[in-house]
């Protein structure tokens, strides 16, 4: 078990530090210079670490109900970063960690809903042996209630292995589901493939070869597919995963590798759904990452949500990301990383059923939008220079290139304008906007004198026509 | 100052309307400095202006999604009335050329902003007239999976046309017949015969032009189709047979379009051909995707709304959705291709809209796959899951679905269903079965294209 956060349990009853307690203890009884005597009592600290943990997490669990029947809906976060792997033959990673610890920092300390706080965080967290030791910001720390506990400047979170992520699958579930106006966020960053669909690999997983079977892999389009009938409304699976095929993996005899983490149930459709799986890779695209930070799916993702998502309306004081403006910012993000990292990033996003659009959180400071710019006709794109002026910045292009250009800004007020070599036949041009998230279209007319004359020639022929 | 009230509008005029775009009920938003967007839907007309009333004065931004994933937006700023003035407006021109890409198309999106897609199809026939595209024809590569010959029955389809088909008249909607390979026991000998039954095609087929990765060696096949044309000439039937198959011209034709190449029928039967193994594996042949035109915008619109995720767009074009859903299921004889699109976009957004309707396609045609997966997963959602097997099985039996996205809901529903009933060895099979076919299929393409792992 592996909740380390629910609302409003804090100071001693902080989760975060009876579940350290309970690792720290457990780690202590792995110390081969122990006497029998010192092992003895450090397994007793082990058992009542662990039911201290388990008697508050009970508690929480509990108050966490109270408030769903009291109506006060809240957001469920399940947290998974796999960058160990115990079958060989897959390679460890150490991005996937990374892109788990912030989306945990994120929701902790960053993440806003007026109407829907947070409510619970389960993680679960399999380490690379070369993962850097993790140090939470100390906002996080307070947070978690390991300020003032010198002694825990990191988390750990449960193995993710199949079963835990089963279990812990469950519990969140079972957690979210008690108001039909919760939202569900599931977060996953590790290795993953395409077999007609994407299959996500915890830390026990295996790939079929000529020798052995597929093991432990999850079917996370069913799991998200076998939960139209249960709550909540709000449904939000965010995949940090490379969906990756092989002619191998499609021989495979096996039509189904994985197995769903939610069970079938027959039951009627909830009648309110809106549920997504927002992915940062394409079908038989790979998802990027630095080794030393999280991926660039997950940073976009948490730009997006806290910075540049919002879906344009301002409500009150603070703007709305929805699942519909993220995914259109989601979309930007892409073709903003993937020009700037001239790598193949390409995200994408399977809708599941959506009834309405729901918000997902807000923010407070819009600090980004992203802009597209693009000329019409647009085979002058590779030829003209294209640039943006924002808060009396000018940003340039790097190349020119043919396709749209997807770029930032930080002001709204904006002009976006091209040009072209003095000795060219084209003239440039500008426009001036106000910049709207989630993305702002800004297409520049270009004139030529060869457009310019062939208008006047059928504007004339038309005279003469008629 | 007049007691009557104030009204503040902007003028929207679209222009530049590609004619794949026309007639289409675009959803717009205009969005205000503060507050909820106001949400209408435009039918696209050339030149056409439409008013909306805002809030009150200030600055706004019209914005659309196009279906094919393009954006588009203006600004405007509506200004407050002055002395005795109770109405003013503000003018906004929405410009549909902006979408004109077509350098670029995004294999995930749909094709409406290639100007040039829609226009009229000039189809590649085997004789000497289109001589030039022999070449084409030489490199076909139709599905030939035994696997999938043996146990999902590939149907050969027949098509039956009113008049003469003259070259431009082609059209692929319609009544088809399906071939499919049946069995009898004639005086203790089993005998072998092509069992008709009649079905329906989307009219044109098309494979988008995309930067072709040499490299990759994945060659996905769109549905192999068999047709044999038939004709009335005034008032006598005069069937005249030949059959045709869909292909993608491989890579070095990377802009040609997924079309039916007649073949006249002198040539030997399509199966002696497979068997022959006449046709050979291109290896380099980049993934397909197939894409049709059925004819019907508005369905097909919302259905690359679907295929894009913009379901915030289908769900404001629902009502207009419904209200073609049920013209097209009056008529739907004639085509129920388009009231399997408009199913496919109502599934997504609504549990229950219409389930009688849906129902009436998976009972009515027995040769479309894809209304009786639709009604399965309208009965899953509906809480009766024991109902849903029976039209997944029907599915199964009626072969591959049309679109790649009943291949999706086909195997999810039994992948369903056998979780729910382990016991069954029918649904274990069949489940099995579905997710074969998935796997096989490129669900990249909104036509079902398949993969041929093996070579005969």
């Amino acid at each position: 078990m592996a909740l380390i956060w629910a609302d409003g349990f804090t100071g001693d009853k902080a989760l975060a530090l009876l579940w350290q307690r309970y690792q720290s203890a457990l780690a202590h009884t792995k110390d081969k210079s122990l006497s029998s005597q010192e092992r003895g009592q450090a397994l007793e600290e082990v058992e009542d670490a662990k039911a201290s943990y388990d008697k508050t997490v009970a508690e929480a669990e509990m108050a966490l109900k109270h408030a769903a029947i009291d109506g006060q809906p809240q957001t469920h976060a399940l947290i998974i970063g796999v960058g160990y792997y115990s079958y060989n033959r897959i390679k460890a990673l150490t991005t996937s960690v990374y892109g788990a610890q912030k989306f945990l920092e994120w929701i902790l300390t960053r993440f806003l809903h007026p109407d829907r706080p947070l409510g619970s965080v389960e993680l679960l967290l399999s380490n690379s042996n070369e993962q850097e030791n993790w140090h939470l910001p100390s906002i996080a720390l307070e947070k978690l209630g390991l300020d003032g506990h010198p002694e825990y400047t990191t988390l750990s979170g449960e193995a993710a292995t199949f079963a835990n992520i089963k279990d812990a699958f469950e519990r969140w579930l079972k957690r979210a589901c008690a108001n039909m106006k919760n939202a569900a966020f599931f977060y996953f960053s590790g290795h993953g493939l395409w077999k007609s669909k994407p299959f996500l690999l915890p830390e026990d997983a295996n790939i079929a070869d000529s020798y052995s079977a597929f093991e432990n892999l999850i079917d996370i389009e069913q799991t998200q597919r076998n939960m139209f009938n249960t709550p909540p409304s709000i449904q939000c699976f965010f995949i940090d995963a490379c969906q990756d095929f092989s002619s191998q993996l499609l021989e495979n005899l096996d039509p189904s590798p994985g197995r769903p983490l939610r069970g079938a149930v027959n039951a009627p459709a909830i009648p309110d759904r809106d549920a997504w799986l927002y992915l940062g890779s394409y079908i038989d695209g790979k998802a990027y990452g630095p080794a030393s930070n999280a991926p660039f799916f997950t940073q976009e993702l948490l730009d997006c949500l806290e910075k540049s998502g919002a879906d344009g309306v301002k409500i009150g004081k603070t703007w709305r990301v929805t699942t519909s403006s993220l995914r259109t910012a989601l979309e930007a993000a892409s073709s903003w990383r993937k020009e700037k990292e001239a790598k193949d990033i390409r995200f994408s996003v399977q809708p599941g059923q959506s009834t309405f659009t729901a918000d997902l959180c807000h923010i407070q400071n819009l600090s980004e939008v992203f802009v597209k710019v693009w000329c019409r006709p647009p085979r002058f794109m590779s030829q003209g220079e294209l640039y943006i002026e924002s808060g009396g910045v000018k940003s340039l292009r790097a190349l020119p290139r043919p396709d749209e250009w997807y770029t930032k800004v930080t002001q709204t007020d904006c002009l976006a304008g091209v040009e072209f070599h003095k000795d060219s036949y084209l003239t440039g041009t500008t426009e001036n906007f106000e910049a709207r998230p989630p993305l702002h279209p800004v297409q520049l007319e270009v004139e030529s004198p060869v457009i310019k004359a062939t208008e006047i020639l059928s504007e004339r022929e038309r005279g003469n026509n008629s | 100052m007049s007691n009557k009230k104030k009204t503040y509008n902007i003028k929207i005029t679209t222009i530049h309307v590609p004619g794949s775009l026309l007639n289409i009920p675009l959803p717009i938003e205009i969005v205000g400095q503060e507050g909820e967007p106001i949400r209408a839907l435009i039918t696209l007309q050339d030149n056409y202006t439409q008013t909306e009333q805002v809030n009150g004065p200030g600055s706004y931004l019209v914005r659309t999604e196009l279906p094919s994933g393009q954006r588009i937006a203006k600004s405007t700023i509506v200004p407050d009335v002055i002395d005795q003035q109770i109405e003013v407006s503000s003018t906004v021109k929405l410009d549909f050329s902006a979408g004109d890409f077509s350098h670029v198309i995004d294999l995930g999106g749909a094709f409406y902003d290639d100007s040039d897609i829609k226009q009229p199809f000039s189809y590649e026939q085997i004789d000497n007239k289109f001589l030039p595209n022999r070449s084409n024809i030489e490199n076909l590569s139709p599905i030939r999976d035994f696997y999938i010959w043996r146990y999902y029955r590939p149907t050969f389809i027949y098509g039956i046309f009113g008049g003469w088909l003259s070259e431009p008249e082609l059209r692929r909607s319609g009544i088809w017949l399906r071939e499919s390979p049946s069995k009898i026991l004639d005086g203790g000998v089993k005998r072998q015969w092509w069992e008709q039954t009649p079905m329906s095609l989307p009219h044109e087929f098309i494979l988008p032009t995309y930067q072709v990765d040499l490299e990759d060696s994945k060659q996905w096949r769109p549905l192999l189709m068999q047709v044999t044309l038939q004709s009335i000439v005034d008032i006598e039937y005069l069937p005249t047979y030949f059959f045709a198959i869909i292909v993608c011209p491989p890579s070095p034709f990377p802009s040609s379009k997924v079309t039916i190449l007649p073949t006249l029928g002198h040539l030997p039967h399509l199966a002696e051909l497979l068997s022959l193994g006449a046709f050979i594996q291109d290896k380099v042949a980049p993934p397909l995707m197939a894409f049709s035109q059925s004819g019907n915008p508005i369905t097909e619109t919302l259905f690359s709304y679907v295929r894009s995720g913009a379901l915030d767009a289908v769900r404001q074009a629902k009502p207009t959705l419904i209200n073609w859903m049920q013209d097209i299921l009056r008529n739907k004889i004639e085509n129920p291709v388009h009231a399997i699109l408009a199913a496919y976009a109502l599934l997504r957004v609504d549990n229950h809209e219409r389930r009688d309707w849906v129902a009436n396609l998976a009972n009515l045609f027995d040769y479309l796959p894809d209304g009786a997966i639709i009604y399965g997963w309208y009965l899953i959602k509906a809480g009766k899951a024991e109902q849903a097997y029976q039209y997944f099985s029907k599915a199964l039996s009626r072969g591959l679905p049309m679109y790649s996205e009943g291949v999706r809901l086909l195997r999810d529903g039994l992948t369903f269903l056998r979780e729910l009933y382990p016991e069954n060895p029918k649904i274990e099979n069949d489940a099995w079965r579905a997710s074969y076919i998935a796997n096989m299929t490129n669900l990249d393409s909104e036509l079902t294209c398949v993969n041929l792992p093996f070579v005969i």
